[in-house]
Order: C-alpha cells, then structure tokens, then sequence
C-alpha cells in the first residue's frame, strides 16, 4: 500500500495557501524522494503555484511555470511525487474533470477540501480513469 | 542512423529525421495533452509534425496540469447541452442538478411528470415511494405508467421508465406507504421532496417532517379542474399548516377518485413542481416561499395568492404543540384535545 509522506510545514505550506486562495482553486506541485521498494513518497519541497484559470471550479497551472518546477526537481535532483489542488467547495474526490485530466499516471493526485470547517486532504492515484485512494501521513519534524 | 538528444534532462538514442510528432510517439506521449519546447522554445502543437529533431537537441514536455469540480462526463455534456448554454444556469448549474437528492412522494399523478422532468434533467438520485399497483383508472393521467403495467407496483414501473428515460440517474425507490415511523429515516436522504400524495394524512405528515428535518417542501394538490402549488422553506415562509391549520374534516374535501380530475391538469402542476425543484436546485430565479399558485383550468388562468407564516403554527409557530411525527386522527383538532385534556 503507497503512503504520501508530508512533512508537517508541507502540510501547512499547503493548507495555507489552499485557504488564501479560497474561494479560488489553489494549486501546485510536490516534489520529494520516491522509495519505490516501500511504496514511500516523501515530501521535501512544495511548489505553489499560479491557477490560470483563477477560478472556484477549475484549475490549470500555467506552462511556463511548470516547465520551470520539472527544471528545478532536476537540478535538484529531486522526484516528482504530487500534484495537488484545492476544492474550496466540495469533497476531496476526484471530480470526472479531476480524472479526465489525470494525464500524470505516475503522479499522486493530492485534493484539499475545504467544504467544511476542518480541512480534509486526500491522495490518490488515478490510473485508467480509476481513483485509488492512499494513505496520508503527515510528519512532524523533531 | 541515430542522433543523441536530451529529453526532460535525460539523455537519449534515437532515429535520424524524426519529427516532434513522431518522437512523442516513440515516447508513448499523448501529444493531445503535451505541451514541448525544443531548445527552450514552445512549439504549438500544429506544428509538431514540422519540427524536426537534430543531434543535440534539447527537449523539454510537460502534460497538462489541471482539473475542476465538474462531475460531467462528455455524454452527459451532451445530453444536458441545451441546459448547459442557459446563462443563468450553465455547467455549474447542471453539475448541482446531478449532485442533488430529490424524494417524489407519489408516482401518481402529481409524481409522474415531476419525477419524468427531474429524471431527463439529470438530478443524480431520485427517491420514490409509493405502496400502490397500477390501476387501470390512473392511467389518464399518471404517464409514468402504461396499460401493460396494470397491477405492477408502481415503483418498479416508474423505475422503468425513468431509468430508460436517464440511465444516468440513480432511482431510489421505496415501495412502501409513508408513515409517522418511516418518513423521517426516508426523507433525511434527500435535500429537497415533492410532494405528490393523494391524501390529507400523509399531506401533513410529510409537511410535518420537512419543518422538523428543515427539508425543502414543494407542496402541490390538484382536484377536478384546478390545482394549487407552493413551496415550503423551513424557517423562511409558511409551512402547510400555517396555510392550512388542520386537516379538513373527513368527506369535507372529496377526492380525485371521488370528484374527478381533468388528467392534463396533473401534467401543468407536477411539471411546475419539477420547475421549482430545479429552481431551488440551482438557485436560480425566485421560489415560491409565500405564495401560493393556483391554477384553474376552465379559464386557463393562474393567480397568486400570497401565505404567511402563523406565530400560532402547531408545528412552525413560536409554542408548537407538534415536537414529533403524529398520524392524522391524532392531528385533528390539537388545541381543542390540549383544551379537553
């Protein structure tokens, strides 16, 4: 069973700017260590980033802007582990939009729901239009 | 032949005189989704199958990051187009449409239309209830049914049609009679019921559970050649009772099956029912909270009638005397069996 592995200022990091950007969708791009033998994806860097479509329904990362992230991971030599977004609005569930644009099959997709009072942050993997869930694991630093 | 290149920082082997195109082929990249740069410039992707890849070449692609809340796959974007380009309602509009629950109480005359118009419209789940079987005398007005359904029950008839109708809808059906045990565990499923019942008990229990349960209440009679609609908004306007304080006396109000209806009629108000249903929905428009539409067939004219909320509601007023679900006898006549007892 895959586990995404956040680190807790990770966690925050995202949560904080899925709220700013609330009622807007935030996004952005999560980077780490893959431990592929024991299914580990941990997290070490979070790039945030701009929704062009700057909408409560939709996102779309600006180009550019991604192609600059997929250079820094490799100059850094890090893997590329998450992709996450906020739903300001709704469950943290793959919408059919959320599957049809999963074009990242390797990728976590990581979703922030901020429809109720306390955050709810879910992972998946989606693969052949089918969501799996995974585990979250939030780590505190000591 | 074969020339190195670097793709996404790698470097790699591949053929002589290959394009762009070909090369995200070879790659098994779907170039639908793929945006490249070739030497740190964006190639549009017409003009991928131009470009061709040279010895040293560094290539760079991305997928597409994006997403949305919408629920709606391609068919359904079809199916629901007419819909869709509505300016007030839109893909959003449509995308609250399959996420509500609806309950019809009735797949009778009131029930088949509404339930029909949800259905079509794509409300995602669509309860139903109904202990009755088809009659031979409902089928000059309930459309849900056809002569071949007479003696089925009408939930699994109604099923039928409605999943032909939409195979995208999940229909709930509960063939069951509503009581004061039942309707709470049913109705607490469903954000929004319609009320298509044909008699005065089960009129006001159900008016009784939605104040409780603050359920959305489209309320709607019809009788020989008239019918009435409202819509009841728990805390916002006036529930049934506030219109209506008790259920009449026993005879007093004869039924459909006793006076007759014009079967049109159950089309004109369980459509409106519909109409308001999707309204409330998407938010769209203004509800019926505090009127009351009546409509009257022999001159083919609507009025409006306004309603008030009652302080003095046994169930919605300031000191309500009804706190839980009661069946009809024990619900006539409250204040003088408060007085006798």
């Amino acid at each position: 069973m895959s586990k995404l592995i956040l680190k807790k200022e990770d966690y925050q990091k995202i949560l904080e700017y899925s709220l700013q950007y609330k009622p807007v969708e935030a996004c952005g791009i999560i980077a780490g260590i893959i431990n592929e033998d024991a299914g580990k994806y941990f997290s070490t860097k979070v790039y945030l980033m701009e929704n062009t479509k700057n909408s409560p329904e939709h996102y779309l990362m600006e180009p550019e802007e991604q192609f600059d992230v997929f250079k820094n991971m490799r100059e850094n030599e890090l893997d590329f582990i998450s992709v996450f977004h906020s739903h300001p609005n709704s469950p943290a569930r793959p919408s059919q939009e959320d599957i049809d644009m999963a074009n990242y099959k390797e990728a976590i997709y990581l979703i922030i729901s901020l429809q109720q009072e306390r955050e709810d942050f879910r992972a998946y993997f989606i693969q052949d239009e089918h969501p799996q869930e995974i585990e979250i694991e939030v780590e505190i630093e000591v | 032949m074969s020339i190195k290149i670097t793709v996404n920082g790698e470097e790699k082997e591949i053929k002589k005189d290959l394009n762009l195109a070909e090369l995200l082929a070879e790659l098994e990249v779907d170039p639908e989704v793929t945006i490249v740069k070739l030497n740190e410039a964006m190639v549009p992707q017409g003009e991928l199958a131009e470009r061709y890849v040279e010895s040293g070449d560094n290539i760079e692609y991305i997928f597409f990051m994006g997403g949305g809340v919408f629920d709606l796959t391609e068919k359904e974007i079809e199916r629901y187009s007419r819909h869709i380009i509505l300016k007030d309602l839109g893909g959003t509009g449509q995308q609250k449409i399959k996420d509500a629950k609806v309950l019809v109480v009735g797949a009778g005359g009131l029930g088949s239309p509404a339930a029909f118009y949800l259905a079509a419209a794509g409300v995602g789940t669509l309860g139903l209830v109904d202990s009755d079987h088809v009659d031979l005398t409902n089928l000059q007005r309930q459309i849900l049914h056809t002569t071949e359904d007479t003696g089925r029950p009408k939930v699994d008839s109604a099923r039928e049609k409605l999943e032909a109708m939409n195979p995208n809808v999940d229909v709930k059906t509960y063939n069951q009679y509503l009581n004061k045990d039942n309707m709470e565990s049913i109705i607490a499923d469903y954000d929004i019921i319609v009320d298509g019942v044909d008699n005065f008990p089960t009129r006001y229990l159900l008016n009784d559970a939605c104040v409780m349960a603050g359920k959305l209440l489209v309320e709607a009679g019809i009788l020989q050649f008239s019918g009435q609609l409202t819509t009841i908004m728990p805390g916002e306007g006036p529930c049934y009772r506030c219109i209506f304080a008790e259920p009449p006396k026993e005879g007093a109000i004869p039924s459909c099956q006793e006076a007759g209806v014009l079967g049109a009629i159950a089309g004109t108000i369980g459509t409106l029912q519909a109409t308001e249903v999707l309204k409330l929905i998407t938010g769209i428009g203004r509800p019926l909270v505090g009127r009351m539409l009546v409509y009257d067939a022999k001159d083919l004219s609507f009025r409006e009638v306004e309603v008030k909320k009652s302080d003095n509601c046994d169930v919605c007023g300031e000191d309500p005397v009804i706190t839980e679900l009661m069946e009809y006898e024990l619900s006539c006549n409250l204040h003088q069996q408060q007085a006798e007892a």
